[in-house]
């Protein structure tokens, strides 16, 4: 085999220009990956925005951490809550920079997903695998080095702003003060870096593992059966959102509504893993309503969804992680009010402090901005994506009304399966909640509040997929070439 | 590789040209290169097998075969019978679940995924039926990504003489979305030869084409086995299609059924009509 390689050299007349073939093959997928992000402008936009907010985020706690460990303890005696800041900033910080990370981490899988056709031929034209790893290692690295400054700069900004609200709420001691490091900035931009890197590697593993052909065929599809690390992982957060529910169950008061919160986390995570899975399932349940109710647009809106529920997933996810954190924030409070007439003494756990609820809603709108920008961003990007589609209904007889009705159904449907999710996520914690501090498993549901989260994740879906499905029509009326060219956007 | 090649892809301006050199084609041989044992592949007693334990498809069941240098072979059978499989092991696009595939004296059946690559992108030029050139890339930068990725760049009127050989010489900067079908399988033909390669895979090359086009892109093919001296292997289920190969291998269910030294387009098709 190697007398084989030396002879193929001696044999290629253009050996002599082969000087530096490693930087070249460098310099190419670094002109891939541009290329290829230039195909997927919207999906990559939804990278940045998600990956600007996560360096913020981090970057806007670790200041506040950083501020707070640079002043004496002397004066923070002074503080009249009874956790330090760095305590608050940590706990805060710990919700925020899980939701920014994990809504990152789903942009940056929905990105590389798109492109896997396309690696996959690269693979067919002799790209190794590790160069197609280069490749969307460095497109999102790119993305990470662009947003890095103007997100450190927002999480700044957004440290001087939460700094003082949070010692009016008595949060922070009147000594704290934001700090000049750079320390926030290295920290949020490495946290960033490794973790788009890993989603980018794992999504990219059906065009990176096997053969060339077994990559095309593994691409040309979405997948049928379930990725085995999915099921390994899925399968651990599962079980630990088991345990965790059942030695939350086990204990009561102050001590349930601590431990409520790891049972939310474990909950996210397993609705990060298997949610993709689920979302499926509950597609084809909740599309049955409309396929009932309207055999037209209830028909095809439903068919469109069932063919597309994995991509749609990029969006589902966002708009269930962020309904259940919204299910525990906004029922939590109810639920602890009814303790307080019921069982007194519980209301002493702090939820009912008025500053507690301030810290909450800040969290929860914080939150909501992070995964309202991701569910925005990607039902535009896939809204334009169905240009082709789009024009093949319009030549088949549909008219863009109808198409508009199609769309908003859909995107209804879209809420209801987040809104599902949602449920199954952050229903437990919530459950452990109210049977520690009430006695009873069962929470208090203000229909107002239902409704609140209702309207707030329709009105994050559903103007985004109509807007942008408005738009896409009404190009598609000005181009006759839409058919010809359904590459081109 | 390629000598005297270098002429013919400089001097074609398309698929006329070869047209001529193919139907005067009595004296092809005398001007064919003296083709080595590296342009030879073997495949030994290769099976693939799809699916898991249960589910499981046999697409390939020990299958050995063998390709000699400077040859046009095309493999024809029912669709199922295992045309591309057997093409993607040959090519070094896929592994056999066992047996061993050899190009010249190289095992690439055993080779890691990133050697083989590396291998294949020296030795190799693949057409696909359906059309696979990068969206986001140009005629001519599609036509130059291979040797790119192999760290390698071509000179640029190589470039442009691989695009004028197979009539795209004002195309070249073109995306795919501009281009015809035809014109995009010209692209992917242009692409695969460019670096002259020893060893040629075509799937259908001709599938998704009109009759016309379909005829011209298979006088490439026979124009770099004739010319370059090129191992040349084609699925393909049109007998006209075969009636451009030297050879003839049928597969069914997997196994060869047929082995045809240069039969005539009638005959092969009243042979596949009757198998």
């Amino acid at each position: 085999m190697g007398r084989n390689r030396s002879r193929s050299r001696d044999r290629d007349p253009r050996r002599d220009r082969d000087r530096g073939r490693r930087t070249g093959g460098r310099r190419e997928t670094w002109r891939l990956a541009g290329a290829q992000v230039r195909q997927q402008p919207a999906a990559f936009v939804a990278v940045a925005a998600t990956t600007l907010l996560a360096v913020a985020t981090v970057t806007l706690f670790a200041t506040l951490i950083a501020g707070d460990v640079a002043t004496p303890a002397r004066l923070k005696d002074q503080a009249p809550g009874e956790d330090g800041l760095g305590v608050i900033a940590g706990i805060f910080a710990e919700g925020a920079i899980i939701v920014s990370l994990l809504v990152m981490v789903n942009c940056v899988g929905f990105a590389v997903r798109r492109q896997l056709r396309e690696l996959a031929l690269l693979r067919t034209i002799a790209a190794t695998p590790r160069q197609i790893r280069m490749l969307v290692r460095r497109q999102v690295l790119t993305v990470v080095a662009v947003v890095a400054p103007p997100g450190w700069v927002l999480g700044w900004l957004g440290a001087h702003r939460l700094l003082p609200a949070l010692k009016d709420h008595g949060y922070a001691a009147e000594a704290v003060d934001v700090p000049v490091t750079p320390l926030p900035l290295v920290l949020a931009v490495a946290a960033s870096a490794v973790i788009v890197v890993g989603a980018a590697a794992i999504a990219s593993r059906r065009a990176t593992r096997g053969t060339p052909a077994e990559a095309l065929a593994d691409t040309a599809s979405e997948p049928r059966r379930v990725d085995g690390l999915r099921r390994v992982l899925g399968g651990v957060a599962l079980a630990a959102v088991g345990v965790l529910t059942l030695i939350n169950l086990g204990r009561g008061g102050a001590d349930a509504a601590d431990g409520a919160f790891p049972v939310l986390l474990a909950g996210l995570a397993a609705l990060a893993v298997l949610g993709p899975l689920a979302a499926g399932r509950v597609a084809s349940w909740l599309g049955a309503v409309p396929r009932r109710v309207s055999p037209r647009i209830g028909w095809l809106a439903d068919a469109h969804l069932q063919g597309h529920v994995r991509r749609l997933t990029a969006a589902v996810i966002p708009l269930a992680v962020l309904g259940a954190l919204a299910v525990n924030f906004l029922l939590i409070p109810p639920t602890l009010a009814r303790a307080g007439v019921g069982a007194g003494a519980e209301a002493s756990s702090g939820f009912a402090d008025p500053d507690e609820n301030w810290l909450r809603l800040v969290e929860l709108a914080m939150f909501g901005l992070i995964a309202g920008v991701a569910v925005v961003n990607t039902l535009v990007a896939l809204t334009i994506d169905r240009r082709h589609e789009l024009r093949l209904l319009q030549l088949l007889g549909a008219t863009d009304r109808e198409l508009l009705r199609v769309l908003t159904v859909e995107s209804a449907l879209v809420v209801a399966v987040g809104l599902v999710l949602a449920v199954a996520a952050g229903g437990l914690s919530l459950v452990t909640f109210s049977h520690g501090v009430t006695g009873s498993p069962l929470p208090s549901v203000p229909m107002a509040r239902v409704l609140a989260i209702v309207a707030a994740a329709s009105a994050l879906a559903v103007p985004s997929v109509l807007v942008s499905g408005r738009m896409t029509l009404q190009s598609l009326g000005r181009s006759d070439h839409a058919l010809a060219a359904p590459a081109t956007p | 590789m390629g000598r005297p090649g270098l002429v013919v892809i400089k001097v074609g301006a398309g698929g006329a040209g070869f047209r001529t050199l193919e139907t005067g084609g009595g004296s092809i041989a005398s001007g064919r290169p003296e083709a080595d044992d590296r342009s030879m592949i073997r495949l030994d007693q290769v099976s693939r097998v799809y699916g898991t334990p249960g589910t499981e498809l046999r697409a390939l069941a020990d299958v050995t075969l063998r390709f000699a240098p400077g040859t046009f072979t095309a493999v024809m059978g029912p669709s199922g019978s295992g045309k591309s499989t057997l093409l993607h092991c040959a090519a070094g696009m896929d592994r056999p679940t066992s047996g061993t595939v050899w190009w010249g004296e190289t095992e690439v059946s055993g080779l890691p995924e990133r050697r083989l690559a590396v291998q294949r992108r020296q030795r190799v030029g693949f057409v696909f039926q359906s059309l696979n050139l990068i969206p986001a890339m140009t005629a001519a930068q599609n036509v130059e990504l291979p040797s790119r990725l192999a760290g390698r760049r071509l000179a640029g009127d190589e470039v442009a003489g691989a695009l004028a050989h197979v009539g795209l010489a004002d195309r070249a900067g073109a995306r795919p979305a501009e281009l015809s079908g035809g014109q995009q399988q010209r692209v992917a033909i242009a692409r695969a030869l460019v670096a002259r390669p020893d060893l040629v895979f075509a799937d259908e090359p001709t599938g998704s084409l009109d009759r016309r086009t379909g005829l011209e892109i298979l006088d490439f093919l026979r124009a770099g086995v004739d010319t370059l001296g090129q191992t040349c292997v084609m699925v393909t289920h049109d007998p006209v299609a075969a009636g451009y190969a030297d050879r003839v291998v049928v597969l069914e269910d997997g196994r060869i059924v047929d082995d045809l030294d240069r039969p005539s387009t009638s005959a092969l098709a009243a042979h596949l009509g009757a198998a």
